[in-house]
């Protein structure tokens, strides 16, 4: 594990600049402003609008291929959707507000600053939410009137939410992109973290949750000091700007690092990822073109087939596959022959299965997406609204795909990659539950059993 | 003043600059545009193809109105024969269509989903009405896609 603040002190300089956030915040606003706009008055066609391509090619290969396995939530740290929220919350962009709105906090908050409902305190929503907009994906990605609707719902909800909750509810509880952000950053080279347990324990200052009169509380209501994985901290960067002892390092660590999923909220999350890369695959390679027919629903009026298929999806994703899982986390148990762990202590912290093979399932199905449709990404920069400009003289770049011949071949030691990871990351927690080498590797067999099958279905899908 | 204070007051015009102007700038990016393509004064007719809902118009077809506005079928598009350069921007706000004058000998032209092509008009003395149409088979509306010139 290599510190890079303490190799690049640069770096930490930026990082502990009241400006930071403000300054790498506000070009994407810029940018989803100016999306926003060319979805509403740019063109109705979904590869020529900046917004679709944008977002839905470019943005999403990015945040899944790129930012998310090598640098965590950075995405947080960047967002413009909750910001204006924020802004209105703390009342400045940059600077901070002293004051004592909320009791032991030291400075001022506008607005209500209740607590989040503790029932609600989970993932369960971003759950629903992301579930039911994946049912909506064949207009989510088409139709640059949904992205408006979806984004700028965000926007608006985020803003709502920030005047009558404290810090980031939203993005702690709704943001549906939150919640396999989280779960998936596990996996990430890159964590905050603090440095030495023993400065913490002896400073009783708490100023990296709490904030400080040159730095704001941690709006992810996450404590540094005891924080041991990368799921709810946002890369705020705010705990380093707190910290009067320096204690916080940003970690350049081994894939796959996290590996504790704490609630069956998670594991949920887990399965829901998983399953609608397996239902979106489907969709863009398999034979049925019925389906697309279905999930296209506004345009071929074929309703009630949607709704077949949307309950189809949820099924699939909250009912079927873990039933199935269940049925193998007990065989697993049984196995293992130990009385360590119940089978649904064991269906929680296995179900890390699915997270780097999910990830990685999600990066081979959105290698195509780049490759083939990449090319849009030239010609829109210089037609964003698809109003016939030509800024960088590249309008009329013409869609070709690159080297399409070659994405299985990109796909496959993709594939193998999540399998072999997620087998890793299952000896490491077996081993801790178990805390011996033959249960651990008893209760492996049907697990690898179930990651092997589900690897063969992908490989099928992707290479045939 | 603080220094804090100024980099608050920039921060918060930047954002007020942007959400205030960057409508403007798209207007004005859009005017200079036209100004640098096309020969000052020209007539320019901006014509959109959509197969759903089937139609030829004049009016501009945008993300936030394609679902729901009833636009409005240019029948017929009066053109100036008053010396001044004419100008078609036909686009398309769904599938491929073609773009055509056949008794003025222009065309056919695609027109891409969501690209704009400039075609230049020369009118003609004798025909003083002509047929303008979509030229190849684009959808099942495709036969209602057609319309007039009518030289004024
Ligand atoms: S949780 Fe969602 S809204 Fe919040 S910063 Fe992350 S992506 Fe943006
Ligand atoms: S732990 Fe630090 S960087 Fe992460 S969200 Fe909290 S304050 Fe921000
Ligand atoms: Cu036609």
């Amino acid at each position: 594990m290599v510190d890079l603040f303490e190799k690049i002190p640069f770096l930490k300089k930026i990082v502990k600049l009241r400006a930071f956030q403000f300054a790498v915040i506000f070009p994407n606003f810029f940018l989803f402003y100016l999306f926003l706009i060319a979805a509403l008055v740019g063109t109705p066609v979904g590869n020529r609008n900046i917004m679709i391509v944008f977002v839905w090619i470019f943005w999403w290969v990015m945040l899944i291929a790129f930012m998310v396995p090598f640098a965590s939530r950075i995405w947080c740290t960047v967002c413009p959707l909750p910001i204006i929220g924020e802004w209105l919350q703390r009342r400045t962009l940059v600077k901070v507000r002293e004051g004592s709105t909320i009791p032991g906090f030291k400075q001022e908050f506008f607005g209500l600053n209740k607590q989040w409902p503790k029932r609600w305190r989970n993932i369960w929503l971003q759950n629903i939410g992301f579930l039911l907009l994946a049912c909506f994906s064949a207009h989510l990605v088409t139709r640059p009137i949904f992205s408006v609707f979806v984004l700028g719902g965000m926007i608006v909800l985020s803003t709502i939410l920030a005047l009558i909750y404290r810090f980031r509810a939203f993005c702690m509880y709704i943001c549906p992109v939150s919640g396999f952000l989280g779960l998936y950053a596990m996996t990430s080279k890159l964590a905050l973290r603090r440095k030495d347990k023993a400065v913490c324990d002896v400073h009783k200052g708490r100023e990296c949750f709490l904030g400080s009169e040159r730095s704001y509380p941690c709006s992810w209501f996450q404590n540094i000091c005891t924080m041991d994985r990368n799921n709810y901290c946002g890369l705020c960067m705010e705990c380093v700007k707190s910290c009067p002892d320096n204690n916080v390092g940003l970690f350049w660590r081994p894939f796959c690092s996290d590996v504790d999923i704490k609630g069956i909220d998670e594991a949920w999350k887990s399965f829901i990822m998983l399953c609608l890369a397996f239902v979106y695959s489907v969709n863009l390679l398999g034979p049925w073109g019925v389906l697309k027919d279905w999930a296209n629903f506004t345009e071929t009026g074929q309703w009630p087939g949607f709704i077949l298929l949307a309950l189809g999806i949820i099924l699939l994703c909250m009912v079927i596959f873990p039933a199935t899982y269940y049925l193998f986390i007990k065989w697993s148990k049984a196995l293992s022959r130990s009385k360590n762990v119940t089978t649904k202590d064991l269906f929680i912290k296995y179900s890390y299965a699915f997270v780097p093979l999910g990830l990685l399932v999600w990066i081979a199905f959105s290698v195509p997406l780049i490759m083939i449709n990449g090319s849009y990404i030239i010609a829109v920069i210089s037609d964003p609204l698809g109003w016939g400009w030509n800024i960088f003289g590249t309008t009329h770049f013409p869609w070709k795909p690159l080297l399409p011949e070659w994405v299985p071949y990109i796909q496959i030691p993709l594939l193998l990659m999540g399998l072999f990871y997620s087998i890793k990351s299952l000896y490491k927690i077996g081993m801790k539950i178990f805390s011996e080498k033959e249960a651990t590797v008893r209760s492996l067999i049907p697990m690898a059993i179930l990651l092997s099958l589900i690897t063969i279905v992908f490989l099928r899908l992707y290479v045939g | 003043m603080l220094k804090k204070d100024i980099v608050e007051i920039l921060a918060l015009g930047l954002v007020v600059i942007t959400i205030v102007g960057l409508p403007f700038a798209i207007i004005l990016y859009d005017r200079y545009h036209v100004a640098t393509h096309f020969p000052k004064n020209s007539q320019i007719i901006n014509l959109t193809a959509s197969a759903e809902p089937c139609v030829w118009t004049r009016d501009k077809i945008v993300g936030f109105n394609y679902w729901w506005k009833k636009f409005q079928f240019a029948k017929e598009i009066p053109i100036y024969d008053d010396g001044r350069p004419i100008f078609f921007r036909v686009k398309s706000a769904d599938v491929l269509h073609s773009f055509a004058i056949p008794l003025y000998r222009i065309g056919p032209f695609d027109i891409k989903a969501g690209e704009v092509q400039a075609i230049e008009l020369k009118t003609n003395k004798a025909l003083r009405s002509t047929k303008y149409l979509c030229w190849q088979y684009c959808s099942e509306c495709h036969p209602d896609l057609n319309g007039r010139l009518v030289v004024k």
